[in-house]
């Protein structure tokens, strides 16, 4: 399965919406902790290498997300370490991106998600506790939700309702919103350690996922929030993000610092399904296509991305 | 929480992902304090008893590890006595383990290692002691070793222990004066030499007249030089004397614990050499007291590279075998150590001061260079992991991941232990070991005539800038030095002349009553001339030396060692020789530069390099290693009086060949002074001139 090597340390994967065969990587130079950053677009193709590079964007500070947009096929959406989110248009050379930059965030930018249902939005997360809503056409965010008491790591859109979204924090909670309503409309306290991550099913829009740094993965159900659907156990170190399959209602994917990638299905008691160990660094980006099933791609600290079928071993070339 | 840059703020948070542990579960378990005599918050590491029951003063030390009696035997197997019952032990316990590894093919050229196991190693001992005995050489004869570490030196000292020869440890760097003494002073019957040291042999054969036998490691018969069959002297390589041995193969005659096992040669810092008379049970007891700090296991891969001749390389190879641990040699090329390093990984690894100095001048020199960023990261990583080894916490394994994995796979990335001992470590560069390489790093004190350790550093004590509690084997007291201020009432802590006092001290000088009885007084304290003081723990620190000190003209006392050690942080100091006397009323040093970064200097500042000896003379330069000199003094904390003034810098550094040097890399201050007699009075005229007006306060 093809493997593509970056010069700095992976961040974030994601699959394009409009081709099968292409994917988005945001990456950071001495492991997002001091540097610049860069964007890559990869093709994946039938022969050998397998996947290559048709495209890269250069940042002055580290990419620490990616996404692209549900309305433009060549449209990306990047969060940067320096609090700005960028607009890259991939069918402009690079000398004319970025298409758009806003500099609001006053710290880190870690995350970003493309409204998939009403398609003219976005949210990003940061370490500035607060989470803002965007459309491309707008000078300046629509709106601020500012409400965590600590980084917002991620925050991401219900698939089936276009104003709802969910925010993870590291105030150990997880808040659910309404961008009709002034304030939070949910608070769950899922962990005791700060949550990194959070996704919701794409099949059972009550139900969702969250990611911490007590190793576990949580399974919640918005109408009965007091006690999660199922806990998940197994990974070694914090679970750097969890993400539901696009696929299989009962499927999700999850990576981790202790450097592997886990498969699971919340419904059954032996809820791990598979793990891949391919990765030597933490590994802290994940993706499942939606164009594909069962295609995976994951990246992480050891400056690969690999893209593999289910089932099958990343590293077999 | 406030961060200084985003770089602190996220290196933060990354590092709280990864630690997941709850907070203070530390306090949950704690142990119970009991009410022992010897044990007490205070003296933790050690336990103070008194030394005549009627004076009633308290102040001789012991570990607190066996306070009631000094260990003299190892204390899971009293009944080894003797160097060959220790190893018996290990070939019996450990017969298949690999014991000696050489990455030297017999055609000269280096490849993988390839090693010997302890049982070989015993058949070779066995085989190479009965040649001896075939030769006619009996039992308590002297045996001199005068080659370079290799596995051969191991085998022949298991042949001595085996066989009660006595073993006299020659460094192969001796020149032949002093070689030539020590062979006549302890009538060596048989030498074993390597084709490089048997030139020198020859050149003055016929002046040790008790040679009878010459073995030659790792030289073809067919090129040894063939003598006058008068001459009585017979010339053999060490393959034959091994085949000779086998086809007559001699029971052993096992040593008795108090019989001599070494006379090892000190060149010391002044004088003729001193021949330091050690017995197997002195050797026993002071690994088996050191075998409580610390435990080898047969698992251990120990890379031997430092003098055998030392007692410090050879306490060790004692203690190694005990633990049925591999021992790997190097190249026998300095140089080359690093490339050896990294081919055997070893987990052990034992130095001196001036090889982690010099790893700390690589590593940081390494750092300033890689740029802004690299160089910041490192600092917050530094410091971050730092505070956690002070406070006793783990360290974040993201510092490892990011910044030390890279520095730790230099010594092949496997070391778990660091021993430093031969001179004082500065605490800077400890703390900086325990940073980068990850491990348990231990200073420890010792000296030949006390069969090498005095004290060590224990388990756990993250404190640096002291040589630890007493080794189990001895107990140890501080006298009063009145003439240099040195008093047992001391604040805060009490200061004096280390002495010491047990089982490990060895049986005096070889035919040298006089000069015994001057370092072992009436009651067997042994005198080491160092000036220690108690830290509170019970934990011994060198302070000073008490030769090794001067006045100046205004009345204060320096320590010169102390000064050099600083220096030695300095980029382009490679050594240093600090030099001050009672006329004059400031120091000043003669410097060996670093060539390296001499010359990258040069051409960074546009200076035209044509030669060392050029830099070197420069005026430019001379004030420029001056200045950097005055701000690692500044650092470091010297007093005013303590900087030296002027400096000269010399391209040729300071050698055994030169004689600057003793062996254990120590500078001859008389030889040194006489050496740079010209660049001092040199150095103190500028002074004068610079500075006309002496004050006259």
């Amino acid at each position: 399965m093809p493997v593509f090597k970056a010069p700095f340390n992976g961040y974030s994967v994601k699959f394009s919406p409009f081709y099968e065969s292409r994917l988005a990587v945001a990456t950071a130079q001495n492991f997002g902790i001091l540097g610049n950053g860069r964007i890559h677009v990869l093709e994946l193709s039938p022969g050998a290498p397998g996947v290559t590079e048709s495209m890269a964007f250069d940042t002055a500070d580290a990419v620490y997300d990616v996404c692209w947009s549900e309305s433009h096929d060549s449209v990306l959406v990047a969060a940067i370490g320096d609090g700005s989110v960028k607009i890259y248009d991939t069918a402009l050379p690079p000398p004319s991106n970025p298409i758009r930059s806003f500099q609001e965030h006053a710290r880190e930018v870690h995350s970003v998600d493309y409204n998939p249902t009403r398609r003219d939005s976005f949210l990003t997360a940061s370490w500035d506790d607060t989470v803002k809503l965007w459309a491309m056409d707008r000078p300046a965010s629509i709106r601020t939700f500012k409400e965590h008491a600590y980084c917002v790591y991620q925050a991401i859109w219900n698939p089936k309702h276009g104003d709802v979204f969910a925010s993870a924090s590291g105030d150990c909670t997880l808040r659910i919103w309404d961008v009709r309503e002034p304030g939070s409309t949910m608070i769950i306290p899922a962990h005791d350690f700060e949550i990194l991550s959070c996704d919701w099913n794409k099949y059972d829009d009550c139900i969702l996922a969250t990611s911490s740094v007590d190793k576990t993965i949580k399974v919640w159900d918005v109408r009965s929030y007091r006690v999660p659907l199922a806990v998940l156990n197994g990974h070694g170190y914090a679970v750097r993000k969890v993400k539901f399959s696009p696929h299989r209602r009962n499927l999700m994917a999850s990576c981790s610092y202790d450097m592997t990638v886990c498969l699971w299905d919340y419904m059954v008691e032996d809820a791990l399904v598979s793990r891949y160990d391919h990765h030597t660094e933490f590994a802290v980006g994940i993706d499942m296509s939606v164009l594909v099933e069962g295609l995976m791609a994951s990246t992480g600290w050891d400056e690969l991305v690999y893209i593999w079928q289910q089932g099958m071993d990343p590293r077999a070339s | 929480m406030e961060f200084s840059s985003p770089a602190q703020r996220r290196l933060e948070t990354v590092r709280s992902h990864l630690d997941s542990s709850p907070t203070d579960d530390r306090t949950s378990l704690f142990l119970n304090a009991t009410a022992s005599p010897f044990s007490n918050e205070d003296d933790s590491y050690s336990v103070v008893l008194p030394e005549k029951l009627d004076t009633g003063k308290w102040n001789v030390y012991r570990s607190a590890k066996s306070p009631m009696k000094l260990v003299s035997r190892l204390p899971d197997h009293p009944e080894i006595g003797t160097l060959h019952d220790n190893f018996v032990h290990a070939f019996e316990t450990y017969p298949d383990n690999k014991y000696l590894g050489t990455r030297v093919r017999p055609d000269g050229t280096v490849g993988d290692y390839t090693w010997m196991t302890y049982a070989e190693t015993a058949i070779a001992r066995q085989a190479i002691g009965s040649g001896l005995v075939y030769h006619g050489i009996n039992q308590g004869a002297r045996v001199g070793l005068y080659f370079i570490n290799r596995p051969e030196w191991i085998v022949v000292d298991h042949a001595c222990a085996a066989y009660s020869f006595i073993s006299v440890p020659l460094y192969e760097t001796l020149g032949p004066d002093a070689v030539k003494f020590a062979v006549n002073h302890a009538t060596v019957e048989a030498i074993f030499c390597v084709p490089q040291t048997l030139n020198t042999l020859l050149s003055f054969l016929a002046e040790i007249p008790s040679i009878r036998l010459v073995v030659v490691v790792g030289g073809a018969d067919e090129h040894l030089p063939s003598l006058p069959p008068r001459s009585g002297v017979k010339i053999v390589s060490y393959q034959k004397l091994l085949s000779q041995g086998r086809s007559s193969l001699h029971p052993f005659s096992p040593p008795k614990p108090e019989d001599i096992a070494t006379i090892c040669y000190t060149s010391g810092t002044t004088g003729t050499p001193k021949g330091v008379v050690l017995t197997h049970g002195n050797l026993i007891a002071n690994v088996a007291g050191f075998s409580l700090a610390i435990k080898y296991l047969p698992s251990d891969i120990y890379i031997s590279y430092l003098p055998l001749a030392h007692i410090y390389e050879r306490a060790h190879q004692i203690l190694v075998v005990y633990g049925g641990v591999a021992v790997g040699f190097y190249q026998g090329d300095n140089l080359k150590l690093m490339d050896d390093l990294a081919v055997l990984r070893p987990t052990l690894f034992c130095s001196v001061p001036r090889l982690y100095n010099r790893i700390y001048d690589g590593i940081t020199n390494a750092v300033k260079s890689s740029g802004a960023m690299k160089k910041r990261l490192f600092q917050v990583a530094y410091n971050s992991k730092k505070q956690a080894i002070i406070n006793g916490q783990n360290s974040s394994p993201l510092w490892d991941k990011l910044v030390f994995n890279k520095i730790k796979e230099k010594l092949g990335g496997r070391v778990r232990f660091m021993g430093s001992g031969a001179s004082p470590l500065s605490p800077d560069i400890m703390d900086f070991l325990r940073v980068c390489f990850g491990c348990a790093v231990r200073e420890g004190y010792g000296m030949t005539e006390t069969s090498c350790v005095i004290s060590s550093m224990d388990e756990g004590d993250n404190l640096s800038g002291h040589v630890g509690s007493p080794n189990p084997a001895c107990e140890v007291k501080l006298v009063d030095v009145p003439e240099m201020n040195y008093t047992s009432e001391d604040q805060p802590y009490p200061r004096g002349e280390i002495c010491v006092r047990g089982p490990i001290i060895f049986k005096g000088y070889y035919e040298d009553e006089e000069q015994t009885r001057e370092i072992i007084d009436g009651d067997d304290w042994l005198h080491t001339g160092d000036i220690g003081l108690w830290l509170p723990g019970g934990r011994l620190k060198i302070i000073d030396r008490k030769k090794n000190i001067f006045k100046l003209a205004q009345g204060e006392y320096i320590a010169p060692e102390k000064i050099e050690n600083v220096y030695a942080k300095c980029k382009f100091v490679s050594q240093s020789f600090i030099y001050g006397d009672s006329f004059n009323s400031s120091l000043v040093a003669v410097v060996s530069v670093d060539p390296d970064v001499m010359k990258d200097w040069a051409a960074s500042e546009g200076i035209k390099y044509e030669h060392l000896g050029q830099l070197c003379n420069d005026p430019r330069v001379r004030k420029a290693v001056l200045a950097e000199m005055d701000s690692v003094g500044r650092e470091s904390q010297l007093r005013g009086f303590e900087f030296a003034k002027a400096v000269t810098l010399v391209p040729e550094p300071f050698t055994l060949e030169n004689g600057l040097l003793t062996p254990t890399f120590k500078i001859k201050r008389p030889q040194g002074k006489a050496y740079f007699a010209e660049a001092i009075s040199n150095m103190y005229a500028e002074i004068a001139a610079s500075d006309p007006m002496p004050s006259k306060l």
